[in-house]
């Protein structure tokens, strides 16, 4: 079923195996500093749900099938995490990942609970137009389930994957929910300041009170 | 680190020499004076004692597509023990689990900087700590990514520019300073026109020192 091109495993490719494990120790670990009730800190610690998505693509003349997962840790949301194409991705690490961005968003103080996504898929084996049309096959999927959302599920660039992917999801969420369309582009982030990520610098000159002219041009200085 | 708290002349292994390695890589060699020695990737490893051109090795490998081959460094095709080498700080910023039990020991730095997610095992974690090296855990160290995530799903959802949002911020406080300043030297005059040079400096400062570490490791 799976005629995807395999390319040889590289050479120091780290294996995931057992990250599941290592990140559920750590946190059984953290927990006996809490004084939890009985049972809660397992409640915690597992992931929420964990979505899995085979699809296909016709591509280069023939069918392609793609396995997808997304995890919800917590159900804080909206959640937020990654989504990662790599060749050796699978649902417990994803899992995984999930488990660390619920604590990471929790420790800086973030308002969102944690997720993480993956396609198992070389994207180096790909072209940039067959990318486009498995990442917007795959967003749909998402949408589908209420796995991609401003105010559900907002992914982000992770491994293999970049502003270009976040600008495809974007638009291909976009497209699938035109009713709203002036929050749809909060529906991933890392995006290219093209689509939504403004430079932090305003359109128009800036004009602090208070401060001349010299000022400005001194803060462009680097710093000592 | 051993009584030592400057960044200048340290020896940094990277691994991983993608947007978070190479950022990492860049700043520390760039900024803080830090040699990069080793940089390790997938299909092995280059190294310079005296510290690899960060900016030439990434055009080097955007060219060829690996690291392996640059002119300025030894190259060590297929070995996977760069992250062993000696040097004061590791920073694995590729896959989960890079430090495991069956080379934790063979670690040699005096802290790692967990810039991946889970790059140090729990086995492994216990054992680097056994052996006193400090270890910055990856919740800290990469939760820049998702902190600039926020920001940017907080201006899409309000739909303010966030250039209008810190003029405002900023004059307050220039304002706050001159107020301050004016309460304390009992005079007006001179102090507005250096106060806002004040204000900027202490502001550009704050973003320097404090959220640039942050960003720069930022995986999401």
């Amino acid at each position: 079923m799976n005629a995807i091109p395999q390319r040889d495993v590289q050479l120091g490719e780290t294996s995931s195996a057992g990250f599941l494990d290592s990140v559920d120790q750590n946190f059984r670990h953290e927990m006996t500093f809490l004084d939890l009730p009985e049972g809660l800190s397992e409640r915690i610690m597992q992931c929420n749900s964990t979505y899995t998505v085979r699809f296909g693509v016709r591509l280069r003349g023939r069918m392609y099938s793609f396995v997808g997962w997304r995890s919800v840790h917590s159900d804080c949301e909206p959640v937020k995490g990654g989504i990662r194409y790599a060749s050796n991705a699978d649902a417990e690490e994803v899992e995984a990942l999930a488990a660390l961005m619920t604590l990471k968003c929790s420790l800086v103080d973030v308002p969102f609970g944690g997720s993480k996504g993956a396609l198992k898929i070389d994207p180096r084996e790909w072209t940039p137009q067959e990318l486009e049309r498995i990442t917007r096959r795959f967003t749909q999927e998402l949408n589908k389930r209420g796995l991609i959302g401003p105010g559900v599920n907002v992914p982000a660039p992770d491994i293999g994957t970049g502003e270009r992917e976040m600008a495809w999801m974007m638009d291909e969420f976009r497209r699938a929910n035109p009713t709203d369309v002036i929050n749809a582009r909060a529906c991933v982030t890392g995006k290219p300041l093209s689509k939504g990520v403004s430079p932090v610098a305003p359109k128009q000159p800036v004009e602090v009170s208070n401060s001349p002219s010299r000022a400005i041009s001194r803060i462009r200085a680097p710093p000592d | 680190m051993s009584g030592k708290r400057d960044l200048k002349g340290a020896a940094v292994i990277v691994q991983g020499f993608g947007n978070v390695g190479y950022h990492a890589a860049r700043f520390l060699s760039e900024e803080n004076g830090a040699r990069i020695t080793v940089v390790a990737e997938r299909d092995g490893y280059v190294a310079n004692a005296d510290g690899l051109a960060i900016e030439a090795l990434k055009q080097h490998q955007n060219k060829t597509g690996s690291i392996l081959g640059f002119e300025g460094a030894t190259s060590f095709p297929g070995d996977m023990k760069g992250i062993e080498q000696p040097c004061d700080i590791l920073i694995p910023a590729a896959m989960e689990n890079a430090i495991h039990a069956g080379n934790a020991e063979c670690i040699k730095a005096r802290l790692v900087v967990e810039a991946a997610n889970g790059p140090v095992s729990f086995e492994a974690d216990r054992a680097l700590r056994t052996r006193g090296i400090i270890i910055l855990p990856d919740l800290y160290v990469n939760a820049g990514g998702v902190v600039v995530s926020y920001f940017e799903w907080v201006k899409n959802l309000t739909h303010i520019p966030f250039g209008r949002m810190e003029r405002r911020r900023r004059e307050r406080r220039n304002q706050t300073i001159a107020a301050t300043l004016e309460r304390r030297a009992g005079r007006t005059d001179q102090i507005e026109d250096a106060v806002g040079c004040v204000g900027m400096t202490v502001g550009h400062r704050c973003t320097a020192s404090r959220a640039k570490p942050a960003l720069c490791l930022a995986a999401p």
